[in-house]
């Protein structure tokens, strides 16, 4: 039985009746933004069952544009009154007289082709036993290596539909099914501890988990937390650094896709605002964002504006020839939207955000990339890190990292981060691997946490100023 | 909706699950309403009005946990809710440690003057404040570019507790806070920084304050560039510091050693810090805008010491981790309406040293302002760090701006080594964390 669904998604009558009061108040735009969600999570700790949890959550976010201005509500409740009341307090501010409502009604609804089906979705049964299952194998491959003294997992599923109806006569639904799992194995030797982490994740139900084998997962995890376990302390300052495929794209995910988003472009809070068509990365960059790959963690159907998704190129050879931009980016900025407005939930209005972005591979193997440096940091996984906006600076921890030695990788390292300018990275990656791989990750930003996908190949970046022990 | 509404609502789900078979049960209810805008360009730039709320249900059968939440509060999506706890419950494992004791005779009830007052203030005021603050960045410097972060929010928030024995607290309250910034271009060099301001009345927020900060610091940092790699006396700015300590709280946890991920887990008695170190937990300091009487297990809250000079004394506890450890908890249970329980510390204390400031700012340190990759630079069980850092050096009474820097260390040695402690307490610009300023002695700094 499919008992998540209480809730209609909304009455169209009362839509139609806040759309016309945002008309009728002077506003140029009306959408209303209507999400059902069921969540569920089970984790596992101490070789054994941690929680499982479920959630349902809805709401309507409401969004009114006056000019290039936008103003935002949301709320838990779908009636005529309610929606009516938040639109005309977002509207009390820019209120103007003398407009006449033109919306009697709201048209049909188009629901999106679903391009990334789900097999086992939470609309289906939840598999609690197989999540079980799966986890507990994870465990024990791990903790058969004596070093390993904590395994942390979880599945974690939802499963979202959404409707958008706005003033220009659009009302489109779509439904999104995200499965991830979460994977730390913590090692430890006497008072020393470290951690490894992957989490892989689908664009789709928990087959797409299902699929992937536990001890291949135990062994990743388990072999990065032992050799973090017995790694030296990273030497600091200045110097070349080869930076592997798949998550080692957050480094341009952070320190350069940020910054072609036109939330920071609108307010000029980006050092690219003014760069359009010139160049900005080496020629051997190229760079786009890719809504559409089948069943990829950052991708979509269609963008929380209701705009069908689409591959944006952003760095061509080292020019940039595209931004990402959304309604109020293309109102405030002149460039056409991208398909890339999109927010964690109702409760955020729509933002140019990312889907999956990544460096597009070149043509050297690791081994040749890894031979031209003497003296340098190999960054085979990275962790996470932050960029300023307004000045691009970053910062990343690297989690697996090894010296490289007249060509060759030596010893382990750690605490190793890598920090610079986005801006003065790009023009430094002089060369770009084959062995391209794509990683899936939480984006936080102004609409929220979302999931997008970073990526890349191997890339080479002549100089990063490494902190480490001095 | 009333209070009187909602409790009838949790008092009906409580019912429920006890008829299903639930043998303890326990609620929480979170709901609030805020206002939110941000003023760019001259004009408001964003505007927000939200209405949330969400309902967490936790039930006990034969030693199981279930939990289940809903955002929905009509009877029958609260009945779901509590339906689809107990069918969670079923998959769990038996957790013994895990009961619902705590029995009040009285409700406790938290929403005075002192922390919830009303609001009249006109959205105008409010819209003219953040414009206000927008215009005063943009016209004080000609270098000045541009004012990325800049508004204005209110909040009133409500969240209630109800277990099967009857106990029942609330609290609510209201938060008026202000923030803006100032990004500095001259030629090729960038800098930015920002300052926010809190308070429980619109008359009270200090947005004055935040214009001055923003355009001081962003301007000195103007022309910052790397220093060259050395170890040197570190002085963090309190925002910087509580960010940084906020990282390795995780080590006061009870629940963190009862799952192997504390370094201090057989530490209590221990020193573990310099001498002068002394760390408390203040949740009834009802100035600070963390302070709530009770915690999410319906126990009523007191202040605790974690660390008095330099020795471990307490971790914090809810009923769980004092169970495992056979001791009694310090009321730090906490838990949202979605999430199982843990251990939360409320508002932190450092009590202030002997040292004056001036003599804490002699000789040669780097002052840190800014720092980046907190949430991914930081190892709470090796205590290691490695952050991205921008501030001052100062050198005998003259500073330089300094960017591009990485300072690095480890927790554990950064609170043992500890050159000097002010002797006045500074309040974070949230007021939910006060400390002195403290000189940490020889900390790794990579740059040039």
């Amino acid at each position: 039985m499919n008992r998540g669904w209480i809730v209609q998604l909304i009455d169209h009558d009362a839509a139609a009746a806040a759309l016309a009061e945002g008309l009728g108040a002077g506003a140029d735009f009306v959408e209303l933004f209507i999400e059902n969600q069921k969540v569920s999570s089970v984790s596992w700790l101490d070789s054994k069952v941690k929680d499982i949890k479920s959630g349902l959550d809805f709401g309507v976010g409401i969004r009114v544009i006056f000019g290039t201005r936008a103003f935002y509500g949301y709320t838990n409740e779908s009636d005529r009154d309610e929606l009516i009341r938040v639109t005309r307090q977002l509207c009390d501010v820019e209120r103007r007289a003398g407009m006449n409502a033109e919306i009697q009604s709201v048209p049909a609804c188009v629901v999106m082709t679903n391009r990334h089906p789900a097999r086992l979705g939470l609309d289906q049964d939840n598999r609690v036993e197989e999540k079980l299952a799966w986890m507990e194998k994870i465990d024990r491959a791990c903790r058969s290596h004596k070093r390993i003294a904590q395994v942390d997992l979880g599945i974690h599923q939802r499963w979202q539909r959404v409707q958008i109806i706005n003033s220009e006569g659009l009302n489109a639904a779509d439904t999104r099914h995200y499965c991830r799992a979460s994977a730390t194995a913590i090692a430890a030797d006497g008072t020393l501890q470290s951690r490894a982490f992957e989490g892989p994740g689908h664009l789709g139900g928990f087959e797409s988990v299902a699929a992937l084998s536990p001890e291949e997962l135990a062994e990743t995890i388990t072999k990065r937390a032992l050799t973090a376990l017995d790694a030296e302390p990273c030497p600091a300052g200045p110097m070349p650094v080869v930076i592997d495929s798949g998550f080692g794209g957050v480094i341009f995910h952070e320190a350069c896709g940020h910054l072609l988003e036109t939330t920071s472009v609108e307010k000029k809070a980006s050092v690219f605002h003014d760069k359009m068509d010139e160049m900005i990365a080496h020629p051997a960059v190229s760079a786009v964002d890719d809504g559409t790959i089948d069943s990829m963690w950052g991708s979509i159907n269609m963008d929380d504006e209701g705009m069908e998704t689409r591959k944006t190129r952003l760095i061509d050879q080292g020019r940039l020839c595209s931004f990402l931009v959304d309604r109020v980016g293309e109102l405030k900025t002149g460039y056409s939207r991208t398909g890339s407005g999109r927010r964690q939930s109702y409760k955020f209005p729509p933002a140019s955000r990312m889907r999956n972005t990544f460096i597009e591979p070149g043509q050297h193997s690791l081994e040749d990339i890894l031979a031209t440096v003497d003296h340098g940091l190999y960054a085979k996984a990275m962790g996470g890190g932050s960029v300023s906006p307004g000045t691009g600076d970053f910062n990343f921890a690297v989690e697996e990292a090894y010296l490289i030695e007249k060509g060759r990788v030596g010893r382990p390292l750690r605490g190793a981060t890598l920090i610079g300018s986005g801006p003065d990275v790009l023009k430094k990656i002089s060369m770009v691997g084959a062995n391209f791989r794509l990683t899936p990750g939480m984006c936080g930003s102004v609409s929220g946490s979302i999931p997008v996908t970073v990526g890349q190949a191997a890339i080479k970046v002549d100089e990063i100023l490494v902190g480490g022990q001095a | 909706m009333d209070r009187q509404k909602k409790r009838q609502l949790m008092e009906m789900a409580l019912s429920y699950g006890l008829d299903k078979g639930a043998a303890a049960c326990d609620l929480i209810w979170q709901d609030g309403q805020s206002f939110t805008l941000s003023a760019h360009g001259g004009g408001i730039d964003k505007y927000k009005v939200a209405g949330s709320r969400v309902l967490g249900v936790r039930t006990i059968r034969e030693e199981k946990i279930g939990l289940a939440s809903t955002e929905a509060a009509t009877e029958e999506a609260i009945k779901i809710m509590v339906d689809d706890a107990l069918q969670n419950s079923a998959f769990a494992g038996t957790d013994p440690l895990q009961t619902i004791t705590v029995e009040n005779s009285d409700d406790l009830i938290e929403d005075g003057e002192k922390i919830c007052r009303p609001d009249t203030t006109p959205a105008k005021n409010k819209i003219d404040l953040a414009l206000d603050l927008e215009k005063k960045i943009m016209e004080a410097d000609s270098k000045v570019v541009a004012c990325p972060h800049n508004g204005y929010s209110d909040n009133v928030s409500e969240h209630l507790y109800l277990n099967h024995l009857g106990t029942f607290c609330a609290h609510r309250e209201r938060v008026f806070s202000c923030y803006t910034s100032a990004l500095f271009k001259d030629g090729s060099h960038q800098s930015m920084h920002h300052k926010s301001s809190v308070s429980r009345e619109f008359a009270g927020l200090n947005p004055a304050e935040c214009v001055e900060e923003s355009l001081e610091i962003g301007r000195g940092l103007l022309h910052g560039k790397p220093v060259p790699t050395a170890r040197m006396d570190v002085i963090f700015d309190i925002e910087v510091w509580q960010s940084l300590l906020n990282c390795f709280l995780g080590l006061f946890s009870a629940k963190t050693a009862m799952e192997g991920k504390n370094s201090f887990k057989d530490k209590l008695g221990e020193t573990i810090a310099h001498p002068a170190f002394s760390l408390r937990d203040a949740p009834m300091y009802t100035d600070g805008f963390q302070h709530i009487s009770f915690d999410d297990e319906g126990m009523k809250k007191a202040e605790l010491e974690l660390v008095e000079g330099g020795v471990l004394r307490n971790f914090l506890h809810n009923s769980i981790t004092a169970a495992f450890f056979g001791t009694r908890s310090t009321a730090h249970a906490a838990r949202s309406a979605r999430t199982p329980m843990g251990v939360s510390g409320s508002q932190f204390v450092i009590r202030p040293g002997e040292d004056a400031e001036d003599g804490l700012k002699s000789g040669r340190w780097l002052q840190v302002v800014q720092l980046q990759g907190l949430h991914s630079g930081t190892n709470a069980i090796s205590g290691d760090f490695s952050l991205g850092a921008t501030g001052f050096l100062h050198s005998d009474g003259a500073r330089r701006p300094v960017r591009e820097v990485t300072v690095s260390g480890n927790f554990f040695d950064l609170i043992r080594n500890i050159a000097g402690i002010g002797d006045r307490l500074h309040s974070s610009g949230s007021r939910s964390f006060f400390s002195p300023l403290i000189r940490f002695s020889d900390l790794s700094i990579a740059g040039s």
